[in-house]
């Protein structure tokens, strides 16, 4: 049974902000407009229940090597991530997967725009 | 003595420098240094008596006397039970801690291939040697693999750990693991005696301490930069195998490493999974094997590292701390067919005995 629940208006969404809303179970989730797009992650880090959803957002960074000699080069992707603030453990918004292990993961929550306003289906 | 088939797949010969000396070119001065001052080529390794002030004897090999000879192998092969055997000469345990003379590590690798190649290996009676690699010139290690490591005799090739300074993980090192890769040589990473001082000078005082320290330094702290700069990423072909620490190290290691892995996984963008998933590939040495009080947990701990199939027995016969095949067929948790794999199947597949 999922349910649509109401986080704000669009306008009080603006680019790059978030706002981390309770809901009727005790959870928390973060909603986040990072570059126009829409995303939600349950506010609890799989690591030791940090508020994962206060952390910093930032981009994956990516590993190319052009063969032996050269150095690994570390590049930025366009995929963001978020970092618990306890403890660094790093998490893809759009999947929820850690950027080292993807059997971990921090639950994500789908999020819709009706009539001006943001909601998350959770 | 068992019914096993046992590949010893470390251990170790006290070579006579002045012999070795002649496999280095006539018209090189190090020809005159090594025949004139032999005690000053090496480092030593370590200030305290190793054998305790005669209480641990190995009189049945030269090497308490100061020197072995070829003869001395199958000594020591009898005296382990072993079948086959995989060694390094004494000396080049210190070569992590060769630093000035540009020319040394390269020419010393050069004349020890030789040297072993002529007077010590003989493959059809199980007798074989690793190519110890002049590291600190990668080019010159790569000329030594493209020379030597096609050689029978030759059962993989060797970097002596104890501080090699970029450490191992470093791409400056990529061309040594690609050619390994390449010539299919499996790649043993030796903790190096020459750590031990390290610790004495720092304060340490008794043996135990420097001893306990250091082989686990020389082998933690590359199996760190190795993992961690993706050396088993970049070359999946490479057999890697780790010697003479022990064996429960490697699952600390390894949940160590994770827990870093997982807060810092940014550092490590290479990885294509945890470190514990690489380490677990590689192969460990038995010797010298840890004497946890648990059967229980030791049982668990190899699980942990990857099982008896990433094992390889080894005695580091004639050394103080020695381990008789024993140690290994004591192990009360181990199938029949595990003690097999750690005997001596396990080597045979990795160093093709």
């Amino acid at each position: 049974m999922t349910e649509k629940i109401k986080v704000c208006h669009r306008e009080e969404l603006e680019l790059d902000t978030r706002k981390v809303i309770s809901v009727e179970s005790g959870k928390e989730i973060g909603v986040f407009n990072v570059g126009g797009e829409y995303y939600a992650v349950e506010n609890a880090c799989p690591h030791r229940g940090g508020p994962v959803c206060n952390g910093q957002i930032q981009k994956e960074i990516r590993a190319e090597w052009r063969g032996p000699g050269n150095r690994i080069e570390e590049t930025i992707s366009s995929i963001p991530t978020i970092a618990c603030p306890w403890h660094g453990w790093e998490f893809k918004l759009e999947t929820g997967e850690h950027i080292g292990d993807s059997q971990i993961y921090v639950k994500t929550y789908e999020v819709v725009v009706e009539d001006d306003n943001v909601y998350v289906i959770c | 003595m068992t019914s096993h088939y046992i590949v010893d797949s470390d251990a170790h010969y006290l070579e006579s420098l002045p012999e070795l000396a002649e496999y280095i070119p006539d018209n090189n001065p190090f020809k005159q240094r090594f025949k004139r001052s032999p005690g000053k080529m090496f480092p030593s390794s370590g200030y305290p008596d190793h054998y305790m002030y005669g209480r641990i004897q190995r009189d049945e090999v030269g090497y308490l006397k100061g020197q072995m000879v070829p003869e001395d192998i199958p000594t020591a092969m009898e005296i382990v039970g072993a079948d086959a055997i995989v060694v390094i000469t004494q000396k080049m345990l210190a070569f992590a801690r060769l630093g000035g003379d540009d020319e040394r590590p390269e020419l010393i690798s050069n004349a020890y291939a030789d040297y072993m190649l002529d007077r010590v290996v003989d493959p059809k009676e199980g007798i074989y040697a690793l190519l110890v690699l002049p590291y600190q010139d990668p080019e010159r290690a790569v000329e030594l693999i493209d020379r030597c490591g096609g050689e029978k005799g030759f059962a993989g090739a060797c970097m002596i750990c104890g501080g090699p300074e970029p450490p191992f993980g470093n791409r400056k090192y990529d061309g040594i693991y690609e050619a390994c890769q390449d010539a299919k040589l499996p790649l043993v990473f030796h903790a190096g005696g020459a750590s031990l001082d390290y610790f004495y000078i720092k304060g340490y005082e008794k043996f135990i301490e420097t001893h306990t320290l250091g082989f686990l330094w020389s082998n933690m702290s590359q199996l760190v930069s190795i993992v961690i700069q993706g050396v088993a990423e970049k070359f999946p072909g490479l057999k890697i195998v780790f010697q003479e620490s022990g064996i429960l190290y490697v699952p600390s290691l390894m949940a160590r490493l994770d827990a870093e892995y997982l807060k810092r996984a940014s550092e490590a963008p290479i990885l294509t999974k945890r470190p514990s998933e690489y380490m677990s590939k590689f192969y460990y040495g038995t010797q010298p094997l840890d004497e946890p009080r648990s059967a229980e947990y030791f049982q668990k701990a190899i699980e942990e590292l990857g099982g008896a199939s990433q094992l390889l027995y080894s005695s580091d016969y004639p050394h103080w701390d020695y381990d008789p095949p024993s140690a290994i067929t004591s192990i009360p948790f181990l199938t029949e067919e595990e003690k097999e794999l750690i005997l001596g199947k396990n080597a045979q597949k990795v160093f093709g005995i």
